[in-house]
Parts: C-alpha cells; structure tokens; sequence
C-alpha cells in the first residue's frame, strides 16, 4: 500500500493550483491558496470523501488532470439510482506483474472487460514479452465467441462471474472446458453455488477472484487475490495493489478503523499508480462494505473480504442489470395491488441447467393479491436492458422466475437495503 | 494495390508458400484457380487446428454469430486497421465509440488505430443505444464506427431523441450483405464519413481515400493490402503483405465495376445496380 509520505505528495500534487480543480473545489479551497500539505495520518482521514455523485457532477473534461491525448479508453459504470452512468476515463494500464503469481499468461486468454478489456491484456502480454493472443468474449454473442476460443488453442479465461455460466455451457458444447487452467472473475460476490459449478466444469481450473471498479484509472483492480479459490470461506480474499492505500470506514461514526481481523465496514479507495496519472482517486467511497480476514497477509499486506454494497441499489446479472429505480418504475405500473416499497433478494440456485438467479422479490402488497400473477406480471415488465425484460430471461431458460412475497421489513421510516445478494 | 506481373508472380509465389506449409490442399492454389468464398471456409475448416501454433490472432469468418460455417481466420497478430486510422487522423478523432459486436475481435484493431492518433477508445454495446448517446453528449465522443445496419438504427435514435449525430461516422459494409447508401441523417454537411466494406470482420477489403469520403456515395479503392485482377465474373484479390493466412485470387461475392481513375491515381469501383 502506499505510504504516508507518498500521501502527503499525492495530496499536494491533486490540489496543485496549476492542475486539476477536482480536489480544490472538493476541499473548498480559494484560488490563491497554495497545494494542501497534510501533516499527519488524521488531516489526511478529515479529507472529504470522493463519492460517486460527486464525480458524476463533473464534465469529462474537467476530471481530467492530463491532457485528453493520453487517455487510452473511457469505461462506463453504473450510476447510482436514477443517476446517468458514469463515464471514466482510464491510462495504459500498469504494476500489473502481480498476475503472474497464478498465471503465466503463454497462451490465449478469453477476456471481456473485467477485469481488463482484450487490449488491455494484448498490451500487458507484448510489455512481458508474449505474444499477445486474446480472444474477445461477447457477452451478447457466447457461442460465436467460444468457437473462435476454441479455434485459437485459449486455455484461460477473464470474465465477469455472470458470464462464467453462458461460456461454461458453451465450453462443454465445444468440449474446451476441460483444458481450462486459470479463470480470473470479477463482479459480484461468488456463491458457494457458483463456486462448485466453476470447479465442476473447469476441473483443472486454478481459479481466483479479482476485485476492481471502472473508477480506478489504468486497470480496474482494488483487491488481488490473496489465494485461489478453494471452497472454503470467505471463498474470495483480497489484498490491496501497492499503488493504491485503503482505509476501514465505520459506516455509523465515519471513524476510520484499524485492519484487525473481524473488523467490518465502508471500504474507502485511494489510487494512484504514478504519472501519467488520469485521474487520482483519493478516498472514493466505492460503496462496498468489507470484513478484515487477516491483519497480515503472505503478501505483507493486510487481507480482507468483499460483504456487499453497503447501498445496492444494482447488480450485475447475466444479460444485463436488475436496477433499484426500474424495480420501482415497475412497481408504480400496479398502483392498485402494491406501493413502490420493496427488498429483492437475489439468490443463485442449483439447475440442471447449471447455477441460475431467482429473485425474491418482498413486496408492500395493498390487502389481498395474487402474488403468482403479480410476479408474472412484474417479470414481462422488469427490464433488464434497453430491450430486454427479465421475462425474456426467463423464456430463454437465464434466469429462474420470479417470487413475490409480502414485505417482511415495512415502512418504518428507516433505511433498508433494497437489494440483497445471497 | 495495382502492380507489374512479375511482382504479382512474386506474390503468388509467397502465398503458395504459405498454403504448402500449412497443408492446405493444392487444388486451392493451382496457378489459374480461383478461391471461391466457400473454399476459402473449407481452407479455413482444414487449418484450425494449426492455428494455436501459428503467431495470429483470430476473427470471426462471419459476421452473423449464428452462422453454421463460422470459422477462424487467422490474421496478423500485430493490431492494425490502417484504413480507419487514417480516416480518424484526417478527421481529428480525439473520443471515438465502437459499436461493433464484440465477437468480431476488432476492439484491439481499433483501439491501435486509435492511440496511433491520440484518440481515447470508448466501447458501446449496440443494444445499449442510451449510454452511447449520451456519451456523445457528456464524453468527448465524437466518431462512430459501426456497421452500415447499425448506422441507421443509431442514427435514427440519435435524431428521434435529439442528440448530437456525431462529426465522424467510419461505416464498415460486410461484404455477404452488400453494399447499401449510408442513412439520410449522415448525408448532412459537416458530418465526415467513411466506409469501408470488410470481407471479415476487422479485415478491409474496399475502402475510400479522402475524395471518395467526400461524395459519400459507395465507391471504393481496393485496399492497399491486395492485389486484385478484375477477371470479368468479380473482382479477385491476393494478399501483397505478409499475412498468417493470405488470400489467393479470392472472388469478392460483390458485385462491382470499374468507375474510372480517381483523382489519387487509384482505380474505383462501384457497386452495381
């Protein structure tokens, strides 16, 4: 992790008058004033907080503390609830020699975009010498994709965990699956469900999950695996990046807490892998909660383990998202059997198809209703993309049908979560 | 690229090569043949499984995803796409958004092309036509590349919903669908637009200099890569470069016709209606 000399610098370099006023306007600085010099670890834990809605409220352009030619690519993240996505802009990405720990990257990698896009890992391959052979995975498009996998010798695999199953099914068609040797996941939280179908289809697989967000410039990694999965609990174990510093935030007193084992809270994000450097992040409260697994890792650091979003308010599933707002849009189209109050409780079952998602969807339901309709109903109406409902998910044999359920948690005037992962 | 017999016959002789090193059959290569696109996905058929150990990357041989004969073809390992990196340097592209399936492999291509000329990459899933518009909007993005069929249904939307329509529109025309007039919406001044037919995706065949961007009507260059013999049924093209798979007197399924020299010395051709 960074250190407090390199904070101190890093602080003094976002809040240089000459350079980008992100932080300036953040720290509500006056134009005269000189770079901001943090004396000790507690000026540094008083800085405000990054939050996404605060940079979603910035131009592009003006997030920028490098000219716009050394931009490499802008990656889209989903805002907060009713909120536009986020555009980020990210650099060549760099320091990633960690990779090697579980993988020597000789042959061809199947990649998406989590955690880097296929030119990403063509340039980290040429930068170590390898050639750089990837096949880019088409979400939208699995089995054109896997036969070209297949055609070009892959053996490994970087995806998101939702497209883990469409390619898995079609590795089996192609009878690929079995030459597998490495997977790296990223995204959601992996379920013991899930883990056991990665191991069954992938049997020579060593697997590791990855923890990143589009918010950190070059590439998206917060957390590297501290281990490959094995099954046991917790099944995905992180350390941090050396250019990047976390914190512990307890999310009731905004304390910053120590990494002892056990302690859980709000993850806060500092990244800065040198220059060129898009956009320094200092502090985002990147909206994971996290538990503390080990004070000091194998690998120097301290460890720990992703909970959830500490306001979720969106998942990533296959074939798109199930959004809090949307969830809520639908709910409003049947004013007469339910109010917009709701929680959706995502789980991944066991199939003969293989892990699949069923919703729970607890609803503040308006006296007595047929919640088998209701649910059908709200399926045909619950986009999970531009142009796809999660009924067409259903119809496809993606996703599990709906439950609907009365509302065990009503209205009482706190906050609840309104999506939980199992 | 136009050239003199006995370089043409030192083309050949390189591709044949080629074919001879990676088995392929000699029917395919006889001196007077030609390489049907059928036979060249019965070529490709016969040599997938020596692609592993050849320095290539792969594209799709469709660009339908549900194609029964989709196959691999391997082409050049480094990334290129010089034809859409001189368009985005001519036309100052600084944010450019790709709206082309995934499964054709041409992120890297495109991105190369990109960074060769200072311009940051933005992928956009075509379904997604929201966030794409709005990256037109609040991103600095200001070039398309998609395909023709894309290019009227994001246009279209681009109209219907009042966003900015983009400067810079490079259209790829994959060969088996022909070649059709780019939308009403880009015909506008002020728009650049160039078009390129590919015969696989991320792999050109015909493309525009700047006088063909110009008149944006779909004539086209033969791609500086090929030699090509117009031997009256079709146009046939040879690969000039070094390529892991080159094309020997491949029949472009297009029909097209010579239209007179261009301004830049290069013979057009235009589709024929």
């Amino acid at each position: 992790m960074l250190n407090f000399g390199q904070l101190q610098s890093l602080t003094e370099h976002v809040t240089d008058p000459a350079g980008g006023q992100f932080y300036r306007k953040l720290y509500k600085m006056l134009p005269g004033d000189p770079s901001l010099k943090i004396g000790s670890l507690k000026e540094w834990q008083s800085l405000p907080l990054v939050t996404k809605e605060a940079l979603g409220a910035v131009p592009l352009k003006d997030r920028l503390f490098i000219p716009m030619p050394l931009v490499d690519h802008i990656a889209v993240s989903s805002g907060t609830s009713g909120r536009s996505p986020l555009f980020n802009p990210h650099t060549n990405e760099r320091n990633q020699e960690f990779q090697f720990e579980y993988h020597d990257f000789k042959t061809p990698i199947m990649a998406f975009g989590g955690p880097m896009i296929p030119h990403q890992y063509e340039r980290f391959m040429r930068q170590n010498g390898i050639p750089e052979r990837v096949v880019a995975f088409d979400p939208k498009n699995p089995k054109a994709s896997v036969i070209l996998a297949r055609a070009a010798g892959v053996d490994s695999l970087s995806l998101f965990l939702y497209q883990v199953h469409a390619a898995g099914e079609h590795m089996k068609k192609e009878k690929m699956n079995e030459r597998i040797r490495f997977i790296d996941v990223v995204g959601e939280t992996c379920s013991q469900v899930f883990y056991e179908y990665m191991r069954k289809t992938f049997p020579k697989a060593k697997i590791v999950s990855s923890y990143g967000a589009q918010e950190v410039d070059d590439a998206p990694y917060i957390g590297i695996a501290c281990k490959p999965m094995n099954g046991s609990e917790p099944l995905a174990v992180y350390h941090p990046k050396k250019t990047h510093y976390l914190e512990i935030r307890n999310p009731e007193t905004g304390e910053i807490l120590e990494p002892r084992a056990g302690v859980e809270g709000d993850l806060l994000v500092t990244a800065y892998q040198g220059e060129p450097a898009v956009f320094p992040l200092l502090r985002l409260q990147i909206g994971d909660s996290i538990k503390v697994v080990e004070e000091k890792c194998p690998h120097g650091s301290w460890s720990f383990t992703v909970l959830g979003r500490t306001n979720m308010d969106f998942v990533k599933i296959e074939g798109g998202e199930l959004r809090s707002d949307e969830i809520g849009r639908v709910l409003r189209l049947f004013p007469e059997r339910v109010s917009d109050i709701f929680q959706l409780h995502c789980y991944t079952r066991e199939t003969q198809k293989g892990p699949l998602l069923e919703l729970v969807l607890q609803v503040d339901a308006r006296g007595k209703i047929n919640f088998e309709l209701l649910a059908r109903d709200i399926e045909n109406n619950l986009r999970t993309g531009p142009s796809f409902t999660y009924g067409e998910g259903v119809k496809e044999g993606r996703y599990l049908p709906i439950r609907c359920e009365p509302l065990e948690q009503k209205n009482d005037g706190k906050k609840h979560k309104r999506i939980v992962v199992h | 690229m136009e050239t003199t017999a006995s370089k043409f016959l030192g083309v050949k002789m390189r591709v044949k090569e080629v074919y001879e090193r990676l088995g392929i059959s000699e029917k395919f290569f006889k001196e007077n043949s030609k390489t049907s696109p059928d036979d060249f996905i019965k070529i490709l058929g016969e040599i997938e499984n020596r692609i592993p150990e050849m320095n290539c990357r792969v594209v799709p041989s469709s660009f339908n995803p549900d194609d029964e004969n989709l196959r691999a073809f391997p082409y050049t390992l480094s990334p290129s796409w010089n034809s859409c990196e001189t368009a985005l340097r001519a036309f100052g592209a600084r944010g450019v958004m790709m709206r082309l399936p995934l499964f054709w492999q041409t992120e890297s291509l495109l991105h190369s092309a990109c960074r060769a000329v200072g311009a940051f990459i933005f992928l956009n899933e075509t379904a997604n036509m929201p966030v794409g518009a709005l990256a037109i909007r609040v991103a600095e993005v200001a070039t398309v590349v998609t395909d023709i069929n894309d290019a009227y249904l994001f246009s279209s939307y681009l109209a219907e919903n009042k966003f900015p329509m983009g400067k810079t529109w490079i259209i790829v025309h994959p060969i088996k669908e022909g070649v059709r007039a780019i939308p009403e919406a880009l015909m506008e001044k002020g728009i650049h637009v160039a078009q390129e037919v590919h015969v696989f995706p991320g792999v050109p065949v015909l493309d525009q200099c700047a006088n063909l961007w110009a008149d944006k009507s779909t004539r086209f260059h033969v791609s500086d890569s090929y030699i090509h013999e117009n031997a009256g049924g079709g146009l046939l093209i040879t690969s000039a470069e070094n390529e892991p798979m080159p094309f020997f007197r491949y029949h472009l399924s297009i029909p097209l016709r010579e239209s007179g020299k261009c301004v830049c010395g290069k013979i057009i051709f235009e589709t024929k209606t």
